[in-house]
């Protein structure tokens, strides 16, 4: 009994905690401020609001446990605000899209030593860098740390911009980060950017059937945006719907971050293999265009930055990647290509998600 | 020294042919998707032209 309540009055302090940075830091203040929030009114002595009639634990079956219904909805606002055009124009990088998502395979390979199957791949997944296909993953697999992924997901999120120039630098020369790569803008016509949404879900389903959902939300978001003649739709999905979703999927998290179940040593290592699966997706994306580059021409090589951009934390990713070939090379411009491979992480991290599910039946 | 149980064992075995399964289908179907673009590329490249 006096353990609970320390437990509580721990969590009660996390909560304060997540509410601070997302006020104070504007760590993704839409999701950490209601988790925070939730942390607390859960786990207040004799609180009876994540009971079973309460409103959180109405949320948590509606919204995530039962029909999933957040996370695929938020990706509908996803897609939306994301341009593929520079994926379209440069489509090789939907190959830094894939090798950027060897964070999430590797990890779990790694946390399998320590956790079953299911919860191993729940942690991996944390590498998607990607809140909604996190929580369908750890959802669907049962895994009973749904919770914690979920946080640690969101907060190393929130940290790319620390985390990534360290792994950037650490695995690139000097020589290599001022590679000059010239981009040459062309056009996308409206014919390819309304088919190509349609043509990624088919792709996707076939290939993984257990995606269809998360791509096919991601990409009619996608085609909502780019078929121009429904931009107030496109607009709400945008503007309304993703962040309305985003602040009830972090109200909804909140029945499961009750103390007891939370501070655990499990915890501590899922925090680990979190961080530890943000720098293996950098360092696979990284190394992927180093050894792409012993095959092409002197004069077309790739900067290898690019690389640690085939995230899915977009744009926050393609910004720290442009960042750093700038502090390189002042002529550097890296940004449309990392944009590219961002959003190719994006749809890379969406599939990483279906496959993992297809693969466990 | 470190010794994984025989149930240890085969876990961290599925995990890791899962994982490499599941990585080299990802590539695969990225490879799909860029066949793809490409083809619509130039069809819009050719419908442009058509229209000049």
């Amino acid at each position: 009994m006096e353990n609970e309540l320390i437990y509580q009055l721990i969590m009660i302090l996390v909560g304060i905690l997540l509410i601070y940075l997302a006020i104070k830091k504007k760590m993704e203040p839409a999701l950490l401020l209601p988790m925070g929030f939730g942390a607390i009114l859960v786990n207040l002595p004799g609180s009876v609001i994540a009971n079973d009639i309460g409103i959180l634990s109405w949320l948590y079956n509606f919204g995530i446990d039962t029909f999933e219904v957040f996370p695929l909805l938020l990706f509908i606002g996803i897609g939306a605000m994301i341009d593929f055009g520079p994926l379209i124009q440069k489509p090789w990088l939907l190959f830094v899209g894939a090798a950027g998502q060897g964070g999430i395979f590797l990890t779990m390979m790694l946390a399998s030593l320590f956790f079953p199957l299911n919860d191993a791949a729940s942690i991996g997944i944390i590498g998607a860098a990607d809140g909604p296909t996190a929580i369908l993953v750890s959802q669907r697999l049962n895994s009973q740390f749904m919770a914690p992924i979920l946080i640690v997901a969101y907060c190393y999120m929130a940290l790319v911009p620390i985390i990534q120039p360290a792994v950037l630098k650490a695995t690139t020369t000097k020589h290599e980060r001022e590679i000059q790569m010239t981009y040459r803008a062309g056009d996308v016509s409206r014919f390819t950017r309304i088919v190509f949404p349609i043509a990624v879900t088919i792709i996707c389903s076939l290939m993984a059937p257990d995606s269809a959902a998360l791509v096919g939300m991601l990409m009619f978001g996608n085609l909502l945006r780019e078929c121009e003649v429904l931009d107030s739709l496109s607009n709400a999905a945008q503007n309304v719907l993703s962040p309305l979703i985003t602040l009830l999927l972090g109200l909804s998290i909140a029945p499961m971050m009750k103390g007891t179940d939370l501070l655990t040593f499990q915890t501590i290592m899922i925090i680990g293999f979190g961080l530890l699966a943000f720098v293996f997706d950098t360092a696979c994306g990284v190394f992927f265009i180093k050894i792409a580059n012993l095959f092409l021409p002197k004069d077309s090589k790739v900067n290898p930055l690019i690389g640690g951009a085939g995230i899915s934390a977009f744009p926050m990713s393609a910004r720290v990647v442009q960042k750093v070939g700038n502090e390189a090379n002042r002529q550097n411009h890296l940004l449309p290509f990392a944009i590219g491979a961002n959003v190719a992480g994006q749809i890379g991290s969406v599939l990483a998600g279906g496959l993992i599910l297809s693969m466990f039946g | 020294m470190f010794a994984l149980s025989n149930a240890a064992t085969s876990t961290v075995n599925a995990a890791v042919s899962m994982g490499f399964r599941a990585w080299g289908l990802l590539a695969l179907s990225m490879g799909g998707i860029f066949l793809v673009v490409l083809i619509l590329n130039n069809l819009g490249r050719k419908k442009n032209r058509d229209k000049e």
